[in-house]
């Protein structure tokens, strides 16, 4: 869980995200978790890109060049030396209003990041040219269901 | 009624109207959503589907699911609108991985070979999709 005992996520800059009580409800709406430009696409040391949005924020969101999505496609086949030849695939991709970007990997480990991923989770990719380094997927009371 | 309190009324209504148009433009996946299946001559085929689309539809008798077991039996299935159905199973925990990864509102895919075995599952998530209502 990348939580911090303050509800706070780890490893986010304060000014990628913030967390805001809903005006006029804050009586009985939790805070909730919203990413600054919806889809925050930043840059990461040496052609990298560091990206986060939630799925939920960004399909309500008022401007539809946002975009967020994330596939893992696992294929299992035997060869004729009745060797198991495995290959996973993980491409993601995210669009602001600014720029669209994309990566790929090849890992399961990264594939497997993905596993248990909601309908509103939170996406945070880590991309190394058009390598996906890391995916991390956060999902919490605050994040923003879709509408 | 007097002139505040329609001020209030039409400031109100713009609001909400706002807040409806926000709700609804984001970036939308605009296909059919329908199950889609590919039988080949040899047997082997496969599937796709938008699992919450095809919940949201009214009047289609479709489906598609995938399973997993505690020893990664994988069991996927799909009929689409022609009553077309097909299914198929294997015991890869690796594949199984895959099905780990199934949202209510994902699009899900499967492959499979002559002999009825799943040899590929593919999970995508997006913002682009909607939820089950």
């Amino acid at each position: 869980m990348k939580t911090q005992s303050n509800g706070r996520r780890m490893g986010i800059a304060s000014a990628a995200a913030v967390w805001v009580m809903v005006a006029g409800a804050a009586a009985y709406a939790g805070p909730r978790y919203q990413v600054t430009g919806v889809v925050s696409i930043t840059a990461e040391g040496t052609n990298g890109w560091r990206v986060e949005g939630t799925l939920g924020e960004v399909r309500n969101s008022s401007n539809d060049a946002h975009r967020l999505m994330c596939q893992q496609s696992r294929t299992e086949a035997t060869s004729s030396s009745g060797s198991v030849v495995r290959t996973t695939v993980v491409v993601c991709q995210a669009r602001n209003t600014e720029r669209t970007v994309t990566c790929l990997s090849t890992s399961a480990a990264i594939a497997d990041a993905l596993n248990g991923a909601s309908n509103d989770a939170l996406l945070e990719l880590h991309i190394s040219g058009t390598q996906c380094t890391d995916i991390i997927v956060y999902e919490s009371s605050g994040l923003i269901k879709k509408a | 009624m007097n002139m505040n309190n329609k001020f209030a009324l039409r400031a109100t209504l713009v609001a909400a109207a706002l807040a409806a148009g926000a709700a609804f433009a984001g970036s939308k996946f605009t296909g059919n959503g329908h199950v889609q299946i590919v039988k080949n001559a040899d047997g082997s085929g496969s599937a796709s589907g938008y699992l919450s689309m095809i919940y949201n539809m009214t009047g289609n008798n479709e489906w598609f699911g995938c399973q997993k077991s505690s020893t990664s039996r994988v069991f996927c299935h799909a009929k689409n609108l022609d009553q077309t159905v097909v299914d198929c199973w294997t015991t890869s925990p690796y594949l199984a991985n895959a099905v780990s990864s199934i949202s209510p509102d994902a699009r899900v895919s499967f492959r499979f070979d002559s002999g009825g075995k799943c040899t590929n599952i593919t999970v995508t998530h997006s913002s682009e999709f909607e939820d089950k209502k």
